[in-house]
């Protein structure tokens, strides 16, 4: 690892996070074939078990993903959501883990035993993934036959759906790969963040493999107007959060000859709070502490969190995604952090908030 | 740096908002009546009781069946049920070649209405427990085909007049 890579220790909060996380897929995974299990018995038809166990963990899947992406554009619209959003790479990985069962079953995790030239335990709950489950009866090995059987690119119905399949669990493997914070560190927020834009092109997989591929299948009117109003709840947070913003972004401010930009009354910012504007091209966060007023960028520098959102809590605003300090004199970290944003010059003229340009450099501390 | 990402999530969300409810929409209006299944799936051969047979039972017709560079050997044997089984001693050249058993004389030009007897993937003997409709055909002066179908290629490869049991066939 690198040699500026400090891990970021397990807290309580993150476990209560995860507990409630495996929790909530079990208890789904539970409910999913037991009700499998009573429909078959009351309808009197056998229950093709693997089948069901390929539906309860591609569906987990989908709805864990609906509801991590959810998360990101709810925080924008109410900080209440800021709470669930610190840890949500895990749900992402969680994402990740449920799409490979719903592919692979439970084929990976016997492995080891094989290689060790022992038969593997009959686990309860073992079944076999889709890839093996729909492409090993024939005379191609399951991998091939999943690329080579279905070749109709040119038929909207009959359209491959299992190769927007494994476009979408290759993102998300990408995505839960490099979700920890050593990548994070190493590749740089910018970076890191532009690398897992891409969760939005394998969402749009994984939508086209579901409508092309499950509700082809399953003609419930139900299942399908309650995948459309996933589809359609997501990308509608989204499209509000993403203009929302646009709304500071698309109205920077400019500076006045004298080269300070004026922001108004001291009393429209709430005392320990911000007001955010768009300047140069980026976010200025305005903190007010009693009389006095500083000004920062508005960019976490861990995961590129918005500042301006936080609280200010002994001198230090708090970043509400991961709770990263930064003092609001000088920008820096308190000890024994290193991280540091720029900060901006700021003066009270006349009961008037006023910032000036340029921004001064991160200062560590 | 960040607002230039903000910017590429607005666009990018907005042209997903376009795209994704119009392949959603479409997708459910084009949905078939019947609905498509994947045909080498195991829960189709079961619960249609028709996966592999077992047992040797009574061999009622042997036939050969030339397909490819190669001669198929096919048995009608009578065990609990009536049972097809044919052999290849090299897998055909073929993606998980599917048997089906058609009604007609002559070769259809679909197998829409063909009955799925089962995979013919692979070398060796593949045995089909036949449904009750492909016997009583058998034991008619029209006994049907025999339907080599390529599921990849959506299209008849081979297909075989089966011999009427009740003209006697060929028995050994």
């Amino acid at each position: 690892m690198s040699h500026g890579y400090v891990a970021v220790q397990w807290t309580r909060r993150k476990l209560i996070y995860d507990g409630v996380l495996l929790a909530g897929v079990s208890a789904y995974l539970l409910l999913f074939m037991g009700i499998s299990h009573w429909w078959a018995a009351a309808a009197n038809v056998p229950l093709e078990t693997d089948g069901a166990a390929i539906r309860a963990y591609g569906s987990a899947a989908y709805i864990l993903l609906h509801l991590t992406l959810s998360i990101g554009p709810l925080a924008r619209l109410n900080p209440l959501f800021h709470t669930l959003l610190f840890n949500r790479r895990h749900m992402g990985v969680m994402v990740f883990l449920l799409g490979f069962l719903h592919v692979n079953g439970w084929h990976l995790p016997k492995e080891p035993w094989s290689w060790l030239g022992q038969r593997a335990p009959q686990f309860p709950w073992s079944f076999h993934g889709a890839l093996n489950w729909y492409n090993d009866f024939g005379n191609r090995e399951p991998l091939v036959s999943l690329f080579t059987s279905n070749g109709h690119f040119n038929d909207f119905a009959l359209f491959p759906f299992e190769l927007l399949g494994v476009i979408g669990l290759a993102v998300l493997f990408v995505m839960a790969a490099t979700s920890h914070d050593f990548w994070l560190t190493n590749l740089t927020a910018p970076v890191w963040k532009a690398i897992h834009m891409a969760v939005y092109a394998g969402y749009a997989a994984l939508v086209g493999h579901v409508f092309l591929g499950a509700l082809q299948t399953n003609q419930s009117p139900w299942l399908a107007a309650l995948v459309l109003a996933g589809l359609i709840w997501l990308l509608a947070i989204h499209l509000i959060s993403g203009w929302r913003e646009w709304a500071i972004d698309g109205h920077p401010l400019q500076a006045d000859a004298s080269g300070w930009v004026d922001l108004g009354p001291i009393d429209a910012i709430p005392d320990g709070r911000a007001k955010v504007v768009a300047l140069a091209g980026e976010r200025v966060a305005v903190f007010r502490q009693g009389s006095e007023v500083f000004a920062l960028s508005n960019v976490c520098q861990h995961q590129n969190g918005p500042l301006g959102e936080g609280r200010v809590v002994n001198g230090c605003v708090v970043c509400p995604w991961h709770g990263y300090e930064y003092r609001l004199e000088t920008g820096a970290s308190p000890p024994p952090f290193s991280e540091c944003v720029p900060t901006f010059p700021v003066e009270l003229h006349q009961g008037r908030v006023r910032i000036g340009l340029p921004p001064r450099p991160p200062q560590q501390a | 740096m960040i607002s230039s990402r903000r910017q590429t999530h607005r666009w990018l969300m907005t042209a997903l908002a376009v795209l994704l409810p119009w392949l959603a929409v479409r997708a459910l209006l084009q949905r078939p009546e019947i609905p498509p299944v994947a045909a080498t799936a195991a829960p189709l051969f079961a619960r249609s009781d028709l996966g592999g047979a077992e047992g040797e039972g009574d061999l009622l017709v042997a036939f050969d069946w030339p397909v490819q560079d190669t001669q198929l050997k096919g048995q009608l044997v009578l065990d609990d049920t009536l049972q097809l089984r044919l052999s290849a001693e090299e897998p055909l050249n073929l993606a998980d070649p599917l048997l089906y058993w058609s009604s007609t004389r002559r070769s259809p030009e679909s197998f829409a209405q063909a009955q799925l007897l089962g995979s013919f993937a692979g070398a060796g003997t593949h045995r089909y427990r036949l449904p009750a409709g492909v016997g009583r055909a058998l034991r008619s002066r029209q006994p049907g085909l025999l339907l080599l179908v390529s599921p990849l290629d959506q299209r008849i490869v081979a297909s075989w007049e089966l011999p009427s049991l009740s003209a006697g066939g060929e028995r050994p």
